[in-house]
């Protein structure tokens, strides 16, 4: 009996087999690719070519609008994508870097909350704010109430730390909050230490401490800052929401007049622009999340007033005071609910051509044109193509008058039996 | 949103660039710097009202054009510097120098930035001085410069109007005239025009909104 052996199969040695030097010749220890496939699946799934992970990204619609001297509003949608999957509807895109200045962010998810939540402790820990949780000293009170109908309201008051002592407290209170300059920077040199690697889009909003006024910065994931901007809007929808505020910000009737905005107009303008967003960009939807940062000056008083300071210190109205507020309203806008099935209405019309009915496809609706079936095709029509050359079916064959001058013509008989005289002219 | 396809070669995907026009121009009275206020990511403007014109120091200022995060860092290391060198050597930094740290800068990172800058301004050593780095880091002290995505296509124009003791006024009319032409064949250029004036004693700013340019669309 003959043993037949496959050469082809490379067979694994044993170790203590001897093998002939040529085996070793052209082989390495280096070749993955060469090995069998037995010795492949020694490969862990991560060395072979794998598609790149899907990240959860915030293809969002975010804006940010300043009114005046006296507020900054950023707003955004709540939709978080993985791929075509939605991951998130709920998701908080406006981030609270301190209580009067947040960011808006765009891109990707986990980059942007870890830049932010680092940035929110570093500045924690780097103007003394950590040590109020840790120690004795310092640190800053401030009074957090809750409202019945939005999320929490911070108003910081420059009262909070005794009363005596007001002035010289208020301009430590007010420095110990980090400036609008020092976010943006410390942001800023973030990324462009990663060099566009950390996909974050920010708008940073808020009341930069130092000038209590309202500002407005964009970051771009290299670490671009653009200042100069009265409003933005940045993410996959942001030019859908960038196309709303240019026109009732700058060519509507605040074009001359910007002053004249009120709150109510800009909040209005800010959720038609999310929305804009929303409804125009697959990666953006779910409800409108608002912040809205005010600043209220003191009320300007003749010199001689100041010397007498006014016992009642937690007066929102006392003259002296800068009051800062934070309005977070967490589904300001909340996500429309589609009504239920039964509810919603259907087509059905039907054609009334001698045919029959021509209803529509899929839910199309009807086609201007009927499909029919070929067996219901006019007998008529069958002239078009030749016939098989059978028997019983040439007596009944339709005879082209044409066709019997051109044979005369061409002097072939028609009493022939070839079939390739019927290629008429007709037939195109 | 963010593809640099038709943009500089050396941007990277989704990097904001300030392809731009920016200018300096020596006068009798004054340093004249003028730029656009474009910056675009790939076919979308960015921004359109930035300031292209950073201050280095008290009487230096530089005109950015290339990556922005790129510039916006290098300004503000070129900045430290001279505030340092201020302090050390107790007077005012000269044009001179705050060119040559921006050229060091430059030139070590020759791979990894893309940045063509001017620094011009007043000191009181030399006076008034323009000098232009381009991509690649050389340092050349110029009679006027002239960068840009958008300079390539006023070069005829300001050589030809160019004359070395212009007034204030005329300096300033020249500025914005080249780059309302050139905002008018570049892409990358556009939006408004802002000029800053130099001089011993102050410096001068000056905005020309989009609608009222010496020479391009004007309907809106």
């Amino acid at each position: 009996m003959r043993i037949l052996v496959d050469d082809s199969l490379s067979v694994e040695p044993n170790s203590d087999e001897q093998l002939p030097y040529d085996y070793y010749k052209d082989r390495s220890s280096h070749d993955v690719e060469n090995n069998n496939v037995a010795s492949s699946s020694l490969l862990r799934p991560t060395m072979l070519p794998q598609p790149p992970p899907r990240v959860r990204r915030t293809g969002t619609t975010i804006a940010g609008l300043i009114v005046g001297t006296e507020y900054c509003i950023l707003a955004a949608d709540s939709r978080a994508t993985m791929g075509t999957t939605v991951a998130d509807t709920r998701a908080e895109k406006l981030h609270r870097l301190t209580p009067h200045i947040w960011a808006a962010g765009a891109g990707t998810s986990a980059d942007l909350q870890h830049v932010t939540q680092h940035c929110c402790s570093h500045f924690r820990w780097a103007s003394g704010q950590q040590d109020g949780t840790i120690g004795n000293s310092g640190g800053i009170l401030y009074h957090i109430l809750p409202r019945e109908d939005h999320g929490k309201t911070t108003t910081m008051t420059t009262t909070t730390i005794g009363r005596r002592r007001r002035r010289r407290q208020r301009q430590r209170q007010s420095s110990s909050f980090p400036s609008m300059t020092a976010l943006c920077h410390w942001l800023r040199e973030q990324l462009y230490q990663s060099q566009g690697e950390c996909q974050a889009n920010l708008i940073v909003g808020g009341i930069c401490p130092k000038t209590c006024q309202p500002m407005l910065r964009t970051i771009h994931p290299h670490g671009s800052m653009d200042h100069l901007v009265p409003f933005a809007a940045l993410g996959s929808g942001g030019m859908a929401a960038m196309a709303v505020l240019e026109q009732s910000f700058l060519l509507g009737r605040f074009k001359d007049k910007p002053e004249e905005m009120t709150l109510e107009e800009a909040i209005s303008i800010m959720i038609r622009a999310i929305q804009a967003g929303i409804e125009n960009d697959l990666g953006s939807g779910s409800q409108i999340d608002l912040v809205i940062l005010r600043v209220q000056k003191p009320k300007k008083k003749n010199k001689s007033s100041r010397d007498h300071e006014h016992d009642n210190d937690d007066d929102d109205n006392n003259d002296d005071t800068t009051i800062i507020t934070t309005d977070y309203r967490r589904a300001a806008v909340p996500e429309p609910e589609l009504p239920p099935l039964a509810h919603r209405t259907t087509t059905t019309t039907t054609t009334t051509t001698s045919s029959g009915s021509g209803s529509g496809v899929n839910g199309f609706g009807n086609t201007p044109f009927v499909l029919r079936p070929v067996s219901l095709v006019d007998k008529n029509q069958e002239r078009r193509r030749p016939l098989p050359n059978l028997p019983q079916q040439e007596q009944q064959r339709w005879h082209d008058p044409e066709e019997e001058e051109w044979n005369k013509l061409l002097g072939i008989s028609t009493k022939s039996t070839t079939t390739t005289t019927t290629t008429t002219t007709t037939e195109s | 949103m963010y593809s640099n396809d038709g943009d500089y070669p050396g941007l990277k995907d989704g990097e904001v660039s300030t392809g731009t026009t920016i200018m300096a121009i020596p006068t009798k009275d004054g340093v004249i710097m003028g730029a656009d206020c474009r910056v675009s990511s790939g076919i979308y403007v960015v921004n359109r009202t930035s300031d292209k014109l950073s201050q280095l120091s008290e009487h230096i200022f530089c005109g950015r054009s290339g990556s922005a995060a790129d510039l916006q860092a290098l300004t503000e290391y070129v900045r430290f510097y001279l505030q340092q060198l201020s302090v050390e050597t107790g007077r005012e930094p000269t044009v001179k120098t705050a060119a040559h740290i921006m050229r060091r800068i430059c030139y070590d990172n020759k791979e990894r930035l893309l940045a063509g800058v001017i620094v011009s301004g007043w000191d009181s050593v030399d006076g008034y001085s323009v000098y232009q780095i381009p991509i690649g880091a050389t340092c050349l002290k110029v009679p006027f410069a002239i960068s840009g995505s958008g300079s390539t296509y006023i070069w005829g124009l300001v050589d030809s109007q160019f004359r070395p003791d212009m007034t204030v006024d005329e300096g300033r009319a020249l500025v914005k005239k080249s780059i309302a032409h050139a905002m008018a064949r570049d892409g990358s250029s556009g939006g408004s025009i802002r000029t800053v004036l130099i001089t011993p004693t102050s410096n001068d700013r000056d905005y020309t909104p989009g609608n009222q340019l010496p020479f391009g669309p004007t309907g809106f």
